[in-house]
């Protein structure tokens, strides 16, 4: 890919995009409705993940971008989950 | 045509990352204080999410997606040269903020006028882990529709910019910066949305 020939996504694409992630919404309230504890929690947090996945990939263009931006956004959210885990070490063994 | 003046699309849209890597930092901090909160007062996060307004809280979400699609469309709009359509999209996503805004005045409305607000008579009657979701609610909240407003001004400059050719199909770098932008206003709301509003 050159630098200055950009890729232009179609209106079809963003199209069936915010389809999933209304359909993915839907899921999310629908499975809330049951109470089914952590299983809830854990479930809408994938749901959240994957959403804010495609999210990045087609909306924020990441899938077309150079690989250096891919990783550098790869990377802030590893460092924030890194944080997360740690934080919860110190949190439930102290 | 040619270009005497420097341009460097690649630097800016990199810089334009940088920006929301900082953001995203931000908020992660936040969501590691509801996460931590969260474990220590379950039963309490648990009552006080249960009284939050899901179905503006569904609307909103809705909302902020379709004016993603918006917004990335007029990229496609203005790379196609096509500056009418891309101008129609970038007026319906500043549209969509505005209900998001409305919403968002009646959902804290009902809240304060249920006597629900930081440092109100009620909230410090309140057991410890609802004070805290519900401080934490408005902080996170608050600070998200102050981007939403952010937002909503880097679309009417963009607006504007295309109005005037400034942005056009082979200048358009700050109408995609200004897109992420209002995506990162989405990414956040979509963590937001199940922690605060469905989890109860």
């Amino acid at each position: 890919m050159t630098m200055n020939k950009h890729h232009i996504t179609d209106y079809k694409t963003y199209g069936w995009v915010l389809a999933i992630l209304l359909f993915l919404t839907a899921l999310t309230v629908y499975i809330t409705w049951f109470d089914l504890k952590a299983l809830t929690i854990a479930a809408a947090l994938v749901i959240a993940s994957v959403k804010v996945t495609i999210v990045l990939t087609y909306f924020m263009h990441l899938k077309y971008d150079s690989l250096v931006l891919r990783l550098m956004v790869a990377m802030v959210f590893l460092l924030i989950a890194l944080v997360f885990v740690l934080t919860f070490f110190d949190y439930l063994f102290r | 045509m040619i270009h005497t003046e420097h341009r460097d699309d690649f630097g800016a849209k990199m810089g334009m990352w940088l920006f929301i890597f900082t953001e995203l930092l931000l908020f992660g901090g936040l969501f590691i204080v509801y996460a931590v909160y969260r474990s220590q007062y379950p039963d309490d996060f648990h009552i006080a999410a249960s009284q939050l307004n899901t179905f503006i809280g569904t609307i909103n979400t809705i909302v902020l997606l379709v004016s993603s699609m918006t917004v990335a469309m007029s990229i496609t709009a203005i790379q196609k040269g096509n500056k009418k359509l891309a101008m129609s999209l970038i007026a319906i996503t500043i549209i969509f903020a505005l209900v998001f805004m409305v919403n968002k005045y009646f959902e804290w409305g009902a809240k304060v006028h249920h006597g629900i607000y930081p440092g109100s008579e009620l909230m410090l009657t309140l057991k410890r882990g609802e004070l805290l979701f519900f401080s934490l609610y408005y902080f996170m909240t608050g600070l998200h529709a102050l981007h939403i407003i952010v937002g909503m001004i880097i679309l009417i400059v963009a607006f504007v910019k295309v109005k005037n050719s400034k942005i056009n199909n082979s200048d358009y770098v700050l109408l995609e910066n200004g897109g992420l932008y209002w995506h990162l206003v989405d990414l956040i709301w979509i963590f937001l949305f199940p922690l605060l509003y469905l989890i109860s």
